[in-house]
């Protein structure tokens, strides 16, 4: 390094600029990934419930996430996971295959000749403006799936307004 | 490396000029961070659905029971505490109130009723917690479904139903 330096000039000075360009590019790395994961999941306003505990998912833990939001005509959709918009009907069916892909079940304590239950969860994600009544349709459908668990998600404080960007 | 260079009849060094990459990459990361949007954490009230599909697990009902009911007139919501009206809300609280403008239940009424149930309550079997049926009316918007929810978990109430729907789900 000194001897380049003392061949081309005397007097220049040069900056070794590769910790840098490392360090930004870890950056633009970290950026990547972090804009692809916030928009993975449908667009949501959740409500606001300061008991809602955040739980780490268990290893062996498989959640199902049922989003409920509203579309460009303001419509309201429900979608499993990333998929097309369901009817309570087809969201029951999609559940059904869900249980049986997952082939995990528990003994039920109340009716232990009937039916065996998922150890399948489900997460309810639903718009805060929505009606209240597709909640009683996502029951109903995780219910005759034989899927007991379920959680309805809330935020615990709202940071800034989220309706600051609508008409 | 320098000296087969000379030997090809080279003398100056290849130097690559990292200028331009260096703005492309600055312009990257600045694009980035500008859209990334942070994701808050999620948190989930746990709720259990009855085993047995709701038929043979319904025990009678107990001669105390809480019930909230969530109405929709008009766009208001109304809520009634069993036989008392909630009052509104004074203030528009929540930035979904203040979306639409239209006041909803005073929550602290309902927080008031349920824990005063609960000091009250005498369960008939000696265990157990006071049943609290949340009767809501599917119009209403779900965000006073988790407010009525969450006051229940704050009030560490675990006997949650919610009312069924007049119309079978069929």
């Amino acid at each position: 390094m000194a001897s380049k330096r003392a061949k081309k000039t005397d007097y220049g000075v040069e900056m070794d600029m590769t910790p840098m360009i490392d360090i930004v590019f870890l950056l633009i790395v970290f950026f990547m990934v972090v804009t692809e994961l916030s928009v993975q999941q449908a667009v949501v306003i959740l409500p606001v419930a300061n008991e809602a505990k955040v739980e780490e998912p268990q290893p062996d833990q498989v959640i199902l996430v049922v989003n409920v939001s509203f579309d460009k005509e303001n419509k309201q959709i429900i979608q499993l996971m990333n998929g097309s918009p369901l009817t309570p009907k087809e969201l029951e069916t999609e559940l059904k295959g869900e249980v049986a892909a997952h082939g995990k079940f528990e003994d039920n304590p109340n009716n232990p000749s009937g039916k065996k239950l998922s150890t399948l969860h489900v997460t309810i994600r639903c718009d805060q403006g929505a009606d209240a009544g597709n909640i009683h349709s996502i029951f109903g459908a995780c219910q005759k799936a034989g899927i007991y668990q379920v959680s309805c998600s809330a935020i615990n404080e709202r940071l800034e307004d989220p309706y600051s960007d609508q008409p | 490396m320098a000296r087969r260079k000379k030997a090809k009849g080279d003398p100056g060094e290849v130097e690559t000029d990292m200028t331009s990459m260096i703005d492309v990459v600055f312009l990257l990361l600045i694009f980035f961070m500008l859209a990334t949007k942070f994701k808050m954490p999620e948190g989930t009230l746990r709720s259990y659905l009855p085993k047995n599909r709701g038929e043979s697990n319904s025990r009678p009902i107990l001669s105390e029971t809480c019930r909230i009911t969530l109405m929709n007139q008009g766009g208001q919501v109304i809520a009634w505490a069993d036989q008392s009206q909630v009052p509104l809300n004074e203030q528009l609280e929540s930035d979904y109130e203040q979306f639409t403008g239209v006041a909803g239940p005073d929550l602290n009424f309902i927080e008031d009723y349920i824990s005063g149930m609960k000091s009250r309550y005498v369960p008939l079997d000696g265990n157990g917690s006071l049943p609290v049926v949340i009767d809501f009316a599917k119009e209403v918007p779900y965000k006073y479904v988790i407010d009525v929810l969450n006051i229940c978990a704050r009030q560490e109430i675990v006997n949650i139903a919610f009312a069924q729907p007049e119309v079978p789900l069929e």
